[in-house]
């Protein structure tokens, strides 16, 4: 299971502590710049609606609704985070739990049944929800082993969307569940007439709730106890883990987190629909773990927000912003290259280019966790920090691979 | 719900038979390549559209057609058909070492799942280079072989075998005997195995671990080639996303007999096929595919190793 | 050390999270006030033949190019039906603008696509929260007047309340779901929040096209046992189960109602099965991008000889193509008059093969080009270059001849061409495969 991680990163020198500090300090300056640069974000439409200024540059309603999107699939990726990369189990099917959530939402607060619960009650419902889902599913499951639990969630995720859509009665079938309900405080409705703005500021509540909470239970026993069975299964047993209960509780919470996920998703779009939840979906949140940092938080969230927003924004609106770039600039060899080449048919391409050279340059992540990086390494329990040092000089001289990956299990 | 009869069972049985053998020859290529350096190839099943579309430019490029005057011979037809095998095959095999040695030998040293996202990468990359070049249509898949049929009277009705089954039958058993025999009793089979074990040790024993991994992708994707061959001829049409949904199924059957195994791929392959056919018979085909994944979560929880895969002994 | 650091932070966002919530409090009303109005500053940014003049409002814009929005899903399993489908749109903007543009309220305007996939690149199909942002898009852009798509009615459910919101009309060439526009099917409230009508379709929905084949079966073939297959998509299910209804109603027997979903390809179990239970036709709901016309192959190699009806969904020539020879004795349905004879449409044929797309002519390639031309259309009659004239406009399209025959919209903006022409694979006069006309009957209440 491990790997040697990449040289350049062991090089930063000395021990680990002078880096951590310097690295936290560096981390605090960044993080209070992100908060506050992710809460004025959407001032400026405001202002512009509001007819006070003129902005120079296009920021429109399907920016902020994209962002209120990427707070949804940041939820997702943290819940992720807690199975893959805390737990170490790959899940291929989180989608599943996904639609679940979403579904949830969809049955109990809509004009479908005529149910109309609150949603700060379903949060908690659908969390509830997905969570039993998730102990269901994963009780008979989780004494598989790596892949073999991969394939086992996959087909999970391919089952689930499979009985939404053909249970009609109950699901609304293909033709989904339409007149989702908005949050409500009181009698203002978050969202009314195509408001996202509200809605970003409620993905980014739930999200500060959850990372709070996601902090606090990565350094408990429970926190301490997934990382452990990651590591090292039997080693875990033998301190007296007892590692079923823990992965069932990785599974559950993780769960959870996409059932609050859901919900949002599921208001916001103000509709349910059994397209949206399938294995690409499932593919497109581990890619969000595994870009971003697996492990860590914040590699995590700025890898969702990352990919959510290259796919939706970025490469959907690519073709037109080369036209009106070409336009503006008069660059002929652009205008010409946008009617000649329709850019709208390589939007695939150039997606799966941009994943494949972040993994060749970034193969740990956005942000890869510290904790993971000491703890990956290979034999580490007989090579000490100086002689991992030495034996990547001697790779990165030698540029032939002398392979010092770890025995296979 | 009405039972069906004999004739109808015995003709689902051999639909399930026919459609697994192209399931077991795909996942052969996902088998070899999880064996040995434990990646799910996701790009194995775009690997599997772009022969299909590389097999049918060529056969066009010859004007071969089951009309065509020449292929009654049967020498001609089998020399066509030789020809066309081997020309994919050589195209999808040199394809799957173009990509390992781009998108994952890099990462050999990388963290466990960054091999994972790349292959994604890779599986969008072909899957779009499959639509700009044919098209987002399904193309039709000329008839190599003409389509004949042998008709066995079962009461009142008739089980009809098409000659094409019994030839994706054979040719993809003939493949796995051929690998079996090649993995088990060559010299690069045992390297591929000792490197499959622990490459580390397999380097010290003087063993070229990039050229034996480089070895394994290509074989695996011109299996890849040759499957996309037989289901071309079988199904008739062929379409750009078509890998995606191939490979899933392919990717499950190699989990089911037991991944690294290659007995197992193909076991698991005829299985999938048969559960298909099976629940499209007595259940509705809307279910299929969660009865599919069923079968496999059931198979999983009581045999974890998959069907034919060994225990392996817990690193300690 | 970590720790510490995590918990600034935090301390740090829950503290501006806190402004935050108050600025937003009072941004709120703000961003709630009619997004015409609102938008006059950003669109003309991106506009940059737009004037310098600042004052206009009231939701007129200033540039000298009006966009059409177009939403489609061009990417993925989606991209068989969405590109030619698109082709179709192009090919309208196009012309128009060869012959100078549209000329609203005494002023000439260029034409300009804007066009947003609703495949998100890795998706594998239509994405409907994809097709809500870019309804954000093009409500944001003050030169979009009118939007066209989206492809598929549960995307048409995630834009149509946004759009409705923003008083900006669309026009769908293939949502067949009749429940997005009948108000007795209860779900309109939801979709028109304001109230007014500001979607607008030219396909017949799945509660017309269905029955009418199930009438032609029964009552023209004189077939009795169907067998019914659907797509397992919004529209395949509809127009199959609105089929499996009426053709009991008429006295036959529905031997069987099976969901294929799409993506499968081998179809060689389902039609032993569906051959077996011995039926005189197959009834398949659904697109030939689904792989109807594999089913086709598969029912012949099981040796099944009996026809297959579908919608207008497979009437295209991606079912011709594949199904090659085996195509012979299947059935379609288009709601319009006889679209051949139609010189529009023959004109539309020759336009779009010499225009030279890469697609070939699909089953939505023409009502692609017809909506678009519906909407050019009601451009050079709009009073003003303003998104309210042009849904007064659309509102009003009377009679509006073009490939689809003759198009005016009802009060629920769905069209009040009912009738419905079959049609039957075989060789035309010259030898070649085709879909030949064979009969037309019309079909609703009156």
């Amino acid at each position: 299971m491990q790997r040697a991680e990449n040289p350049s990163q062991a090089r930063g020198g000395g021990g680990l502590f002078p880096q951590a500090r310097k690295a936290s300090r560096n981390s605090m300056i960044a993080a209070a710049v992100i908060s506050v640069f992710l809460l004025l974000l959407p001032v400026p439409q405001m202002l512009s609606e509001a007819g006070i200024v003129r902005l120079p540059i296009r920021f429109d309603q399907a920016f902020i609704n994209a962002a209120a999107d990427t707070a949804c699939f940041t939820l997702l990726a943290l819940g992720l985070n807690i199975v893959v990369g805390y737990a170490g189990l790959l899940d291929l099917g989180y989608a599943a739990f996904f639609a679940i959530g979403t579904y949830t939402y969809a049955i109990l607060a809509s004009s479908f049944f005529d149910l109309h619960v609150p949603f700060w009650i379903m949060l908690f419902v659908s969390g509830l929800v997905t969570a039993l889902f998730g102990v269901a599913f994963g009780a008979p499951t989780l004494r598989l082993r790596g892949d073999y639990l991969a394939i086992v969630t996959l087909g999970f995720g391919e089952i689930v969307p499979i009985f939404i859509l053909n249970l009609d009665q109950l699901t609304a079938g293909t033709n989904g569940i339409s007149g989702v309900d908005k949050p409500a405080i009181g009698p203002v409705i978050i969202g009314a007439n195509n408001d996202n703005i509200s809605f970003y500021y409620l993905g980014l509540a739930l999200i500060v709730l959850i990372v709070f909470f996601i902090n606090r239970l990565r350094d408990s026993r429970l926190g301490r106890a997934w990382m452990a069975i990651r590591e090292d299964e039997l080693a875990a047993a033998t301190m007296g883990i007892n590692t079923t209960t823990t992965k069932l509780w990785a599974f559950g919470l993780g769960a959870a987190l996409s059932g609050f996920a859901g919900t949002f998703y599921g208001a916001h779009l103000g509709f349910a629909s059994p397209q949206q939840f399938n294995f690409s979906q499932s593919v497109l949140i581990l890619c969000m773990v595994i870009l971003g940092g697996m492990g860590n938080l914040w590699g995590v969230m700025l890898g969702a927000a990352v990919i959510y927003l290259l796919q939706t924004v970025v490469l959907i609106q690519l073709p037109t912003w080369l036209g009106n770039l070409g336009k503006s600039t008069n660059l002929d060899f652009l205008i010409s290259f946008n009617e000649n080449v329709r850019l709208t048919d390589y939007t695939f391409f150039i997606y799966g280019i941009i994943l494949v050279l972040f993994m060749l340059f970034r193969p740990e992540g956005l942000i890869a966790s510290r904790r993971r990086k000491l703890e990956l390494h290979p034999e580490s329990e007989k090579i000490s920090d100086q002689e991992r040092q030495d034996l990547y000089d001697v790779r990165e001289t030698n540029q032939t691979d002398t392979d010092v990956r770890g025995s296979q299990p | 719900m009405d039972l069906p009869s004999l004739a109808e069972l015995l003709q689902q049985i051999i639909n399930g038979v026919s459609r697994g053998s192209v399931y077991a020859l795909i996942a052969l290529g996902y088998t070899m390549v999880y064996g040995i350096i434990e990646l799910i190839n996701f790009a194995h099943g775009d690997i599997f559209m772009l022969g299909a579309f590389t097999a049918l430019t060529f056969v066009a490029v010859f004007g071969v057609d089951s009309r065509n005057p020449a292929l009654h011979d049967p020498v001609a037809l089998i020399s066509v058909l030789l020809i066309t095998f081997i020309f994919t095959m050589l195209v999808t095999g040199l394809l799957g070492v173009v990509i390992e040695r781009f998108a994952y030998r890099p990462l050999r040293n990388a963290p466990k799942l960054a091999p994972l996202i790349s292959a994604l990468g890779v599986s969008y990359i072909l899957q779009n280079i499959g639509q700009v070049w044919k098209g987002p249509s399904n193309i039709t898949f000329p008839d190599i072989i003409p389509e004949t049929f042998i008709r066995i009277p079962i009461g009142e009705q008739f089980l009809i075998i098409r000659w094409k089954a019994v030839i994706i039958f054979t040719i993809s058993i003939m493949f796995m005997v051929l690998l079996t025999l090649f993995v088990q009793r060559t010299k690069l089979g045992k390297a591929m195995r000792a490197t499959a074990q622990d490459q580390t040790t397999a380097q010290l024993m003087g063993i070229n671990i990039n050229r034996t991994i480089a070895l394994t992708f290509f074989i695996g994707a011109a299996l890849a080639g040759a499957g996309a061959i037989l289901y071309g001829m079988f199904i008739k049409g062929v379409q750009f996303t078509v890998g995606f949904a191939i490979g899933l199924k392919a990717f499950t059957a190699a989990v089911l007999g037991g991944i690294g195994n290659i007995p197992g791929a193909m076991l698991g392959g005829f299985i999938i096929g048969m559960v298909e056919a099976m629940s499209d018979t007595f259940l509705e085909t809307r279910w299929t595919q969660a009865v599919v994944f069923g079968v496999l979560i059931l198979i999983l929880v009581f045999r974890p190793s998959g069907l034919l895969g060994q225990r392996v002994a817990e690193k300690v | 050390m970590l720790r510490k650091s995590n918990k600034l932070s935090l301390m740090i966002a829950s503290l501006s999270l806190a402004g935050g919530i108050l600025l937003s409090a009072c941004g709120g009303p703000a961003a709630s006030t009619p997004v015409p109005a609102a938008t006059t500053g950003t669109g003309a940014a991106t506009q940059p033949a737009a004037t310098t003049e600042t004052s206009g409002g009231g939701g007129t814009f200033s540039g000298d190019t009006i966009k059409i929005g177009i939403d489609l899903p061009v990417s993925g399993g989606d991209a068989t039906i969405g590109l030619p489908t698109r082709n179709g749109m192009e090919l309208a903007i196009r012309q128009a603008n060869e012959k100078g543009g549209v000329t609203v309220a005494g002023k000439t305007y260029k034409l300009e696509m804007y066009f947003l996939d609703d495949v998100p690149p890795g998706g594998t199909s239509h994405d409907p929260a994809q097709s809500s942002k870019n309804a954000d898009s093009f409500i944001a852009d003050e030169a979009v007047l009118v939007v066209l798509g989206p492809f598929n009615s549960s995307n048409a459910q995630a834009m149509m309340p946004k759009l409705n919101t923003a008083g900006l009309c669309q026009l769908s060439p293939s949502n067949t779901n009749e429940t997005l526009t009948k108000p007795e099917y209860g779900k309109t409230a939801d979709y028109r929040p304001t109230g007014k009508v500001t979607y607008f379709r030219t396909a017949a929905t799945d509660d017309i096209q269905g029955p009418a084949s199930a009438d032609y079966a029964y009552n023209e073939l004189k077939l009795t046992k169907a067998y019914v297959l659907d797509d397992t998509e919004t529209y395949g299910k509809g127009i199959a189960d609105n089929f499996a209804k009426r053709f009991e109603e008429l006295g036959g027997t529905v031997l069987g109602h099976d969901g294929v979903p799409k993506g499968t390809t081998d179809f060689s179990s389902i039609m032993t099965k569906v051959a077996a239970a011995g039926p005189d036709v197959v009834f398949y709901g659904g697109t030939s991008s689904n792989n109807i016309p594999l089913a086709r192959k598969a029912m012949k190699a099981s040796g099944l000889d009996v026809p297959l009806m579908g919608g207008d969904g497979i009437q295209d020539a991606e079912f011709l193509n594949v199904a090659g020879e085996d195509a012979v004795g299947s059935y379609s349905t288009v709601a319009a008059v006889n679209v051949e004879t139609l010189d529009e449409a023959k004109q539309f044929i020759a336009d779009y093969k010499a225009a030279g797309f890469k697609e070939e002519l699909g089953a939505y390639s023409g009502p692609g080009f017809e909506v678009a031309n519906i909407a050019i259309d009601a451009m050079n009659r709009a009073s003003a270059p303003t998104r309210e004239a042009v849904c007064e406009a659309l509102r009003n399209t009377k009679d509006y001849k073009g490939v689809l025959g003759t198009t005016s919209f009802d009060e629920n903006g769905d069209t009040t061409n009912k009738v419905i022409s079959f049609y039957k694979a075989d060789k035309d006069a010259s030898g070649k495969l085709a879909w030949v006309f064979v009969d037309q009957i019309r079909f609703g209440e009156e």
